[in-house]
């Protein structure tokens, strides 16, 4: 399926991923929060790169996914697809002291 | 009853909020401090030791402003020893502010504002309860002691150092202080008898 | 009026606010109100303030430059900065640059965590982090879960305090705090003040240490050696349960780590053997020693401690501070005997360690490129003797909250890592996950003027004017095109004034501000009128916990709601945001991270691209946190919402395990990784020396020998002033009137004479690294000899606040700001200058 992601507070170049930046990813229909972070990584690189080493099942602490507007907490949780593919999208905040948290 | 008030000098830590307190409460000109804050250092470093010394008008047992007083504005209530002006009988002579020995009492003639500006909308709202003229101090917030609260800044006093109460009760608060803690007066020797005592800094 | 935000009322007649006085009802302050809070009417009813929105006509920007103010709407106002800014964001959105001032708390978080970020610029700084806790705050995290500390005075009986008047003038928490230290200290809590100067603090001190500016580092390091190696004072059970003092360090300063499981590995001297600090049934772990550990020796944390503050000798200590050894000697037994190591307490039925003794600092202490090992060696000295988060020790503000008993909101708790470190929860907001982002720093690269990227761990990063003046140094592709600026008098409250002015001259400058102050004035384009504190609605403008006050006794939320509506023109920061969100079409991300913001999960999460009013958001995050009878409107009438405090919550160290990380394996990484990035792009002055895991100590730059230059110059702060703004308030310009020193420069009397100044003399003050004060001589006994002491943020010459005009003196001037005078740590900078004196003629 279709993800339109959009980043918010994204630190570092614009090789990086510069905030406000919106694209698609095609992924596969039971994608989870932590296939994602996966497929963020692998396009944007670090910070997504070491978030991806974070070992307990919820997302990495920096990091809040939204489908829509409703906040994904685990990595296992499945991106619902009409939040996915809908209006809302994916939006990935990437979070400093200052921000939030 | 003898109102009067305990200012610890150990709680103390001379932030000047008991003078704003004051100011906030009572809306006096630029210049009128009825609270405010003496300080005093002494000793040869590193040696040194400093001292904030609040003083107000010590509603003195024994007031030199009302005995010099020509037209008796200048009174002290029977019922609890507060020493207050009657501005509408005080014609301005200023022998009082002469006789404090204390510095409490402030003439109003200048109408200043504190911007210079003329005076701003608070300003222009409190200062209307003052008259022109006339000397002003300290009186223990009796429009406070009406709806039973104490003097503001007693209230405001963010080290608690500042106790009000009734000198004839000897287990009130401030009598208890007194003779528990070694409390003194300002200048005794002068023979006023104030209602202000302080209790040593060091203790 | 000043950092803390205490609870407030107001009492107006015929719609004129006559009196403010404290809320005896709202735990921060409990009624009483410091001389700032107690004069913010004259801030309200100030006629200097700008009113109306401003526009420059004269296209000349300099300091002290007249910028010839013509009047604008705020459509017209608000036009012209959409227009840059959807510039500024099709060409590149970093080039939008953000300064705010923490006074101002609420709406600079809300353009923190919700415009920037909506916007897409990561080039936020706070300008005065280096005059404030950088180095605290980092500590205050991995030693305590928290952004800042307290002590527990309501069980202390020895508070040590360097360069910080807690409870005796300023600190977190004033108010609340300056009721319970007075208490303690008639109850018979003994206070030490170190310090240069006999300020507020040490006048209430049963001790007074004067002391070289910048060497508190080295007292401590001397007294940390006293305790744990010549008097064997420390709290060993503390050390090796509830701290990293067991774990074993390898040669090369890395934790030594289990070949499988990578976790640090402790002795178990039951078994003989080197074991990962969790494994099941370990036996009892060495403290203190060295062993073979595959054939690679290593020793425990605590162990390398007492071999790296071995050479801090009272002989040494003393030729460094000034201070005579046996008075070190002296001091470390007191503090170390009164933590009664071993003792305990109870408290709401729970037994709990006692230890009655607090070592705290503040800017005094370590407002110096010393900044991080100084703060670590006076951190550990609590943690030597087990007075860390624990009854009578340093506190965290706060670092667990198990919400309000009907909803279970605000929460947010500490954890260990996989270290078994600790980890703090939510630092500054209601997190959901109860977990705080930024940690550990990962050092990656150069190309963020705030250096969030390179050093980002400081909460405030404030070197962003000296990295823009060196941009040749680093890596930044992009320069500020629009400076937003929240209120902050970056001219006077950084550095000298020509940092600030050279970083942002050639940008499109908004001040939203209050006055038409120094900064304003020589930088801005637009000035927009700041609705002030009195005039604005901010819902929960305490945040989560760090202005609460520590301890037990009641957590309390407030509103702060107008007590005018807004005079003249003037608006509120937060609405502007949302005005100009809305104009460039980021309403829906600005939503999302307003979500994030106040924790708001549905029902009350904002939806999608929906444009909410600022009261509509407000009365969201009261019902999230406190449920649907407690919104906005509950809020507006009952002022405050309170409960009592859990003991597990204040004394939480018993409840959750995680080890207080003596250790800094985090600054050593950090440091290696600068470092390489640093070689990497050809950077100079990038000095990573300092990225110490353990304490030590070397001069700051002020207090190094200069030729010619034979005094050390610093500012001080007292209990009437804070920031610059305070300087315009009659109320407390009257107190500084009739008070014996904060007009003046204090100076030594002997130092004095001997320069033949006498007290009241005109003298000028000349930096070594350039600068000149000029102001008059008060001769005291009170200040170190080598010292002259100034009190702080004076000297406004801006047009626009014509009442502070002239008076105090301005300190700042002393300083330049480079990577020379930074602590690359915390980016804290050495704010003490060398000088020399003479007196001059009257002008």
């Amino acid at each position: 399926m279709r993800v339109t992601v959009k980043l918010l507070g994204v630190l570092g170049s614009r090789d990086r991923g510069r905030s406000g930046r919106c694209f698609d990813l095609t992924l596969s229909d039971d994608v989870t929060a932590g296939d994602l972070l996966r497929a963020l990584a692998d396009r944007c690189g670090a910070p997504f790169r070491d978030a991806v080493e974070s070992p307990d099942g919820r997302l990495p602490r920096h990091i809040r996914m939204f489908a829509g507007s409703e906040m994904l907490v685990e990595r296992e949780q499945a991106l619902a697809p009409a939040s996915a593919a809908g209006a809302g999208g994916v939006t990935v905040v990437l979070l400093t002291p200052m921000m939030g948290g | 009853m003898r109102l009067g008030m305990v200012i610890d000098l150990k709680r103390c830590i001379g932030c000047y909020g008991c003078q704003v307190a004051c100011k906030a409460e009572n809306g006096t000109r630029p210049g009128t401090t009825w609270a405010r804050v003496v300080k005093r250092e002494w000793g040869e470093y590193p040696d040194v030791k400093k001292l904030s010394i609040p003083v107000l008008c010590m509603h003195c047992g024994e007031p030199p402003c009302v005995e010099v007083c020509p037209t008796g504005a200048s009174q002290k209530r029977e019922r609890d020893g507060i020493v207050f002006v009657e501005g509408d009988v005080c014609v301005g002579c200023r022998a009082c502010v002469m006789a404090c020995p204390y510095g409490a009492r402030y003439y109003q003639d200048d109408q200043s504002d504190y911007f210079g500006q003329g005076e701003n909308a608070y300003e222009q709202c409190v200062y209307s309860a003052h008259q022109k003229g006339v000397v002003e101090k300290c009186d223990f917030c009796r429009h406070r002691l009406e709806r039973g609260e104490e003097p503001a800044c007693s209230a405001n006093c963010m080290c608690k150092a500042r106790i009000f109460g009734d000198l004839d009760d000897p287990e009130s608060d401030v009598s208890r202080l007194i003779r528990e803690e070694g409390g003194f007066q300002l200048n005794p020797e002068l023979g006023t008898d104030p209602s202000v005592w302080y209790l040593p800094q060091e203790r | 009026m000043c950092y803390n935000q205490c609870g407030i009322r107001g009492h107006r007649v015929d719609g004129t606010l006559v009196k403010i006085e404290g809320n005896p009802e709202n735990p921060i302050g409990r009624g009483r109100l410091c001389a700032r809070g107690l004069a913010g009417i004259q801030l309200l009813y100030d006629p200097h303030r700008v009113d109306r929105p401003l526009r420059r006509t004269n296209p000349e920007k300099g300091i002290g430059v007249d910028p010839g103010w013509e009047e604008i709407g705020w459509d017209e106002a608000l036009d012209e900065i959409t227009e840059r800014l959807v510039r500024v964001r099709e060409q590149d959105p970093r080039g939008l640059f953000f300064s705010g001032t923490v006074i101002s708390l609420a709406p600079l978080m809300h353009a923190l965590g919700t415009f920037l970020p909506a916007f897409g610029s990561p080039s936020a700084f706070v300008s005065d982090g280096h005059h404030c806790g950088n180095a605290e705050h980092i500590l205050a995290r991995t030693l305590h879960a928290s952004v800042t500390t307290n002590p527990d005075v309501a069980h202390c009986d020895h508070l040590l305090l360097f360069g910080c008047q807690a409870g005796l003038g300023t600190y977190y928490a004033l108010t609340t705090m300056a009721q319970d230290v007075a208490d303690a200290r008639v109850r018979g809590m003994k206070v030490v003040v170190v310090d240069p100067f006999l300020g507020t603090a040490a006048e209430k001190a049963d001790e007074w240490v004067p002391i070289k500016p910048g060497s508190d580092g080295a007292l401590a390091c001397a007294m940390l050696h006293l305790l744990v190696n010549e008097y064997r004072i420390f709290d060993a059970d503390y050390l090796r349960d509830h701290a990293d003092g067991p774990y074993l360090l390898a040669e090369d300063g890395w934790y030594a780590r289990d070949l499988e499981s990578g976790k640090p590995l402790v002795w178990d001297i039951d078994a003989g053997e080197a074991r990962p600090f969790d494994a099941p049934d370990l036996g009892a772990l060495a403290l203190e020693g060295h062993y073979l550990v595959e054939s690679t020796t290593c020793r425990t944390v605590f162990q390398a401690l007492r071999e790296q503050v071995a050479r801090w000798t009272p002989e040494v200590a003393a030729e460094a501070t000034g201070v005579p050894a046996a008075v070190i000697r002296r001091m470390a037994r007191e503090f170390g005997e009164a933590a009664r190591i071993g003792s305990t307490t109870v408290i709401d039925g729970v037994e709990l360690p006692l230890r009655p003794a607090s070592a705290l600092y503040f800017k005094g202490a370590h407002g110096h490129d010393n900044a991080w090992p100084t703060s670590l060696a006076i951190e550990l000295l609590n943690e030597v003797v087990g007075a860390s988060n624990v009854p009578g020790g340093l506190l965290g503000t706060n670092p667990v909250c198990l919400g309000h008993p009907e909803t279970g909101s605000p929460r947010w708790q500490p954890g260990a890592d996989g270290d078994g470190l600790l980890e703090a929860g939510a630092l500054l907001y209601n997190d959901p996950f109860g977990r705080s982002p930024g940690w550990p720093p990962t050092p990656e690269s150069a190309e963020l003027p705030n250096l969030r990227d390179l050093v980002g761990w400081p909460i405030t990063t404030c070197f962003t004017p000296a990295a823009l003046n060196d941009r040749e140094n680093f890596s930044f592709d992009h320069a500020p095109q629009v400076l937003l600026n929240y209120g902050s008098n970056l001219l006077m409250s950084v550095a000298r004034p020509e940092v600030c002015f050279e970083a942002f001259r050639d940008a499109f400058v908004v001040c939203v501000n209050l006055y038409s102050d120094e900064t304003a004035e020589a930088l801005a384009d637009i000035v927009l009128p700041d609705a002030c504190y009195l005039e604005r609605l901010d819902p929960l403008p305490n945040f989560t916990r760090h202005h609460h006050p520590v301890g037990m006794g009641d957590w309390g939320h407030t509103i702060r709601q107008p007590m005018v509506e807004p005079l003249y023109e003037r608006r509120h920061f937060s609405e502007v945001l949302l005005e100009l969100a809305h104009r460039l079409g980021i309403t829906e991300p600005m939503n999302l991270l307003t979500n994030n913001l106040f924790g708001l999960t549905p029902p009350h999460a904002l939806e999608g691209g929906v444009r909410y009013g600022w009261r509509e958001i407000a009365d969201r995050a009261y019902r999230s946190w406190f449920g649907d009878e407690h919104g906005l409107e509950w809020f507006e009438e009952h002022g405050v919402i309170t409960w009592p405090k859990k003991v597990e919550e204040v004394f939480w160290k018993p409840f959750i395990h995680a080890r207080a990380p003596i250790y800094n394996e985090w600054v050593k990484r950090s440091g290696e990784q600068v470092a390489e990035i640093a070689l990497d792009r050809g950077m100079k002055g990038i000095d990573t020396s300092g990225f110490l895991p353990l304490p030590d100590w070397r001069p700051c730059r002020a207090g190094r020998p200069r030729e010619g230059y034979d005094l050390q110059a610093i500012y001080y702060r007292v209990p009437w002033h804070t920031f610059s703004m305070t300087y315009e308030n009659p109320w407390l310009d009257e107190i500084s009137r009739g008070e014996p020193y904060s007009y003046f420069i204090c100076i030594n009397t002997a130092t004095a004479r001997a320069k033949e100044i006498e007290d009241g003399d005109s003298i000028e003050v000349e930096g070594a690294d350039g600068g000149t004060l000029r102001g008059r001589a008060r001769l005291t006994e009170g200040v170190h000899p080598d010292v002259l002491a100034v009190a702080n943020n004076g000297g406004h010459w801006a047009k626009g606040m014509p009442f502070a005009r002239g008076k105090g003196i301005f300190f700042n001037q002393l300083l330049p700001m480079d990577l020379e005078h930074t602590d690359l740590v915390s980016l804290s900078m050495d704010c003490d200058a060398r000088v020399r004196v003479r007196k001059v003629e009257e002008a």
